[in-house]
């Protein structure tokens, strides 16, 4: 007991707090840009942190993280292009909210989801890190191939229109997953003697020339040919909307409260099995969401719940992540690593001695995370005030910054012009998905998936080919299958269904 | 001013810029050094590199840039780097095997160990191969005698290909069977080991405090001789095989440095070296300080490449037969 007071005591010199609030400030400002994220600041700001207390160097590192975290929403909700790439289904529902000039009301949802995502991610860390890590040890490769198939069949919920189109998209995207080398040979594949490819393709700069880019060509498009006039820009602030649009009233935040609930709840178990990512977090709770919804149509039109469920599910990775980090010395996460690396230039060996060795460190590190939370709120209300005038900007002026941002953000990973070369090439990838309705949602999961499923399955088969029937007896792998079979037999019977009705009533019209 | 003067001064000013390079090599540095990290943030490569860099700026009177360009264990790095003007002021940090042992697997890579000038070597990490607390065995003859007796395939979770040619050393050898499970990317291999997934696993980081607390045992290690820290585990060298590998961290650049320049970033690197930096690396990272010159650095390039080689052919083979 004494050594958490001690600890949280550390946490709550003015040194950390400022430092809490500068990590936490820079996070959201790094997070909103296309193309910049966590990773890069968090790389960037270690050498910094090299001087600086153990406790105040990862609390300030940990603040980062967590600014991030939200800042992704703040571009996806008013440009509709994702600050990075787990906010991609924040865009589904925030950006045409800020169309309607509720873009304020977007961003507060956004940070009050993250902010509980996060928080309710960091009570679990406290409470119960450690039987949590060893059971997260159980997730084996077949156990991982079981929760990337079921992850897969989140397909269906983001399709949007044509089911078939979605498939497609999602099988480009798991192509364009196995450029790089052969996880077993280390054989290059598809790289075309291109010694950039071996890693196979970028994902941050395919992600700003899908997501971001794509999406300014065909503003600019739309800007210089005249169509749908640059007309009712409507400012978030403006005195003709009316106040309930501009905040989230606790009726409308506690009407959420289960798909938050729920998301927070994917996120902490997606954060606590190391290498399965923010990304998966946020689609996937997206799609529970929808699923679990009695109005699902109304998801991808402006629907608060959609975005309450994205941020709440790829915030709540953040704290989960340090649970594998701290008790086992395991990073679950490229944001992991780095802290990993941070916590050994300090003299503190991440394991399951940290406690012992290091426990006044750790508790502080706990209260740091806490108050980061808070911080988050704090300079995120502030902050998104800024960040909504952004509306009112010309477009004009917005979308040459945005460009600019694109690029720097693009060439930064790895600095190369090859990434950027990477990112032009996804932009015209991503103009024409759009102009034909193909869903890049769908790629980017075919994308994020592909690698670490064939990694698992193959994995999987190494371990399991002298005796598949051993696969039988293991009871989490088979909870998944039978769950993902389940899934996708609901999908076949409801789309049965349907061409059965439609065949019954023609006059009924098209079906959505 | 006349135009005369105006042209005879425009003369001059053009005369000194092309004169100026010439002065600028014979003083080198005189302008930021770049440092391209061939490995992923926080790692110890990285840290290794940015503690370096310190001692390196006092020692050269010039800022030293670090830009992370991480990918295939450093190989994308030097491929980038290769093709930089070999003017001292692009290096490269990055890890012995992927000069030794990925251009011989790799055929796409565009560079072999001799077409990057190698400035020095740094340090090494200090690795083992460990098994689960719980697991039957105790040391190296164990498992041996185990996967013999009891016709037991191991498995080993490998992340490198210098622990796949360790699996093949240890076949040959023992006349056992291994499978090799490809991981990839941070501590993937210590958590199928931990969650019982497969038997064992090589690393050269995220072990120690898991040995230290108990929940894994070190069976051997691939070092030419003990680790520093952990000085009770065996090498394989010592148990009777012909396999060694020790993934030294270490700093290159594009081919054709001019003399003074290399031997400038020699001198530079083994002051940086400090003890302080050298006892900061071992306690707080497992990194033992390992400094060579060029001559020495290529001379042990060859040496383990000549070493490895047998067991590289032998996965080649394999891998064609898949």
């Amino acid at each position: 007991m004494d050594t958490i007071l001690a600890g949280i005591q550390d946490a709550l010199t003015v040194v950390n707090v400022a430092y809490i609030f500068a990590g936490v400030a820079i996070g959201i400002v790094v997070g909103a840009i296309p193309g910049l994220n966590a990773p890069m600041a968090l790389a960037v700001a270690v050498p910094l942190t090299f001087y600086m207390s153990p406790l105040s160097a990862i609390a300030f590192l940990i603040a980062i993280a967590k600014g991030g975290a939200f800042g992704g929403a703040i571009s996806a909700i008013l440009l509709n292009t994702p600050g990075s790439p787990e906010a991609t289904s924040t865009a589904f529902d925030g950006y045409p909210l800020a169309q309607r000039g509720k873009g304020l009301k977007a961003l507060k949802m956004a940070l009050y989801a993250s902010f509980t995502g996060d928080t309710f991610s960091d009570l679990v860390l406290f409470t119960v890190a450690a039987p949590l890590a060893i059971l997260a040890l159980r997730m084996g490769p077949p156990e991982l191939a079981g929760v990337f198939a079921f992850s897969l069949t989140i397909i269906a919920g983001l399709a949007g229109r044509s089911l078939l189109r979605g498939l497609i998209a999602a099988l480009l995207g798991a192509f364009v997953a196995c450029v790089g080398l052969d996880i077993e040979t280390a054989q290059p594949r598809l790289t075309f003697g291109y010694a950039n490819l071996i890693e196979g393709v970028p994902l941050i700069p395919m992600s700003i020339g899908l997501l971001a880019l794509s999406e300014i060509l065909i503003q600019i498009e739309a800007y210089t040919l005249g169509r749908n006039p640059p007309a009712k820009r409507i400012s978030a602030f403006s005195k003709s909307i009316p106040a309930e649009d501009r905040r989230v009233s606790f009726k409308e935040y506690f009407e959420c409260r289960r798909t938050l609930v729920r998301s927070a709840l994917i996120g902490t178990s997606v954060g606590a099995v190391p290498g399965i990512g923010a990304i998966i977090a946020g689609f996937l709770g997206y799609g529970a969401a929808k699923r679990a919804s009695r109005t699902p149509e109304e998801f991808g039109k402006g629907k608060l719940e959609g975005i309450a469920a994205t941020e709440a599910a790829n915030s709540a990775v953040n704290g989960a992540n340090l649970i594998p980090l701290l008790s086992l010395g395991i990073p679950g996460s490229l944001s992991a690593a780095i802290l990993i690396g941070a916590f050994l230039i300090h003299g503190v060996n991440p394991g399951p001695l940290i406690f012992k060795d290091h426990g006044q460190l750790v508790y502080g590190i706990f209260a740091a995370m806490f108050l980061a939370n808070f911080a988050n709120f704090i300079v995120g209300n502030i902050g998104l005030r800024l960040f909504a005038l952004i509306v009112n900007v010309p477009k004009t002026v917005i979308l040459p910054v945005v460009v600019v941002l694109c690029v720097a953000g693009a060439y930064s990973n790895g600095n190369t012009m090859f990434a950027v070369a990477v990112m032009m090439i996804f932009a015209v990838v991503g103009y024409f998905m759009r102009k034909l309705d193909y869903p890049f949602a769908t790629f980017i999961i075919g994308f994020a998936l592909g690698g670490t499923f064939e990694e698992a399955v193959r994995q999987t088969v190494v371990l399991f080919g002298r005796r598949p029937e051993a696969l039988l007896s293991r009871p989490i792998f088979m909870a998944f299958v039978a769950m993902t079979v389940f899934v996708i037999a609901r999908i076949a019977w409801r789309g049965w269904r349907d061409t059965q009705r439609r065949r019954a009533v023609p006059a009924d019209g098209p079906q959505s | 001013m006349t135009r005369n003067s105006l042209k005879s001064l425009t003369a001059a000013l053009f005369a000194a810029t092309l004169v100026l390079p010439g002065v600028a090599l014979a003083e080198f540095p005189d302008k930021p050094i770049t440092m391209y990290i061939g490995f992923a943030p926080g790692g110890a490569v990285d840290t290794t590199a940015r503690l370096l860099i310190e001692n390196l700026e006092k020692e050269l009177g010039v800022p030293v840039v670090a830009v992370q360009q991480p990918g295939g264990g450093g190989a994308v790095m030097a491929a980038s780097l290769m093709n930089l003007p070999a003017d001292g002021y692009s290096i490269g940090m990055g890890a012995s095997a992927a000069f030794v042992l990925s251009p011989v697997y790799n055929k796409s890579l565009p560079y072999t160990m001799d077409d990057l000038d190698h400035i020095a070597t740094v340090s090494y990490p200090e690795d083992a191969l460990v098994v689960r607390k719980d697991a039957p065995w105790n040391s190296y003859e164990d498992l041996i005698k185990d996967a013999r007796d009891n016709k037991r395939v191991l498995t080993l979770s490998s992340q490198v290909a210098v622990s796949r040619l360790m699996a093949i050393a240890l076949e040959q050898k023992e006349g056992i069977d291994i499978d090799v499970i490809p991981t990839q990317g941070g501590g993937a291999g210590i958590q199928q080991v931990l969650g019982g997934h497969t038997d064992m696993t090589w690393g050269a980081s995220g072990w120690h405090q898991l040995v230290q607390a108990g929940e894994l045992k070190p069976l051997f290690s691939l070092g030419y001789k003990r680790n520093e820290t952990f000085s009770n585990i065996p090498t394989l060298r010592e148990l009777g095989h012909d396999y060694a590998f020790v993934d030294t961290f270490m700093l290159s650049a594009p081919k054709g440095l001019p003399a003074d320049v290399l031997e400038r970033l020699t001198k530079a690197v083994e002051a940086a070296l400090t003890d302080d930096l050298k006892q900061q690396l071992h306690e707080r990272m497992f990194l033992t300080a390992d400094y060579r010159n060029p001559q020495d650095t290529l001379a042990y390039l060859r040496k383990q490449q000549e070493e490895v080689m047998p067991f590289l052919e032998a996965m080649l083979a394999e891998d064609a037969k898949k």
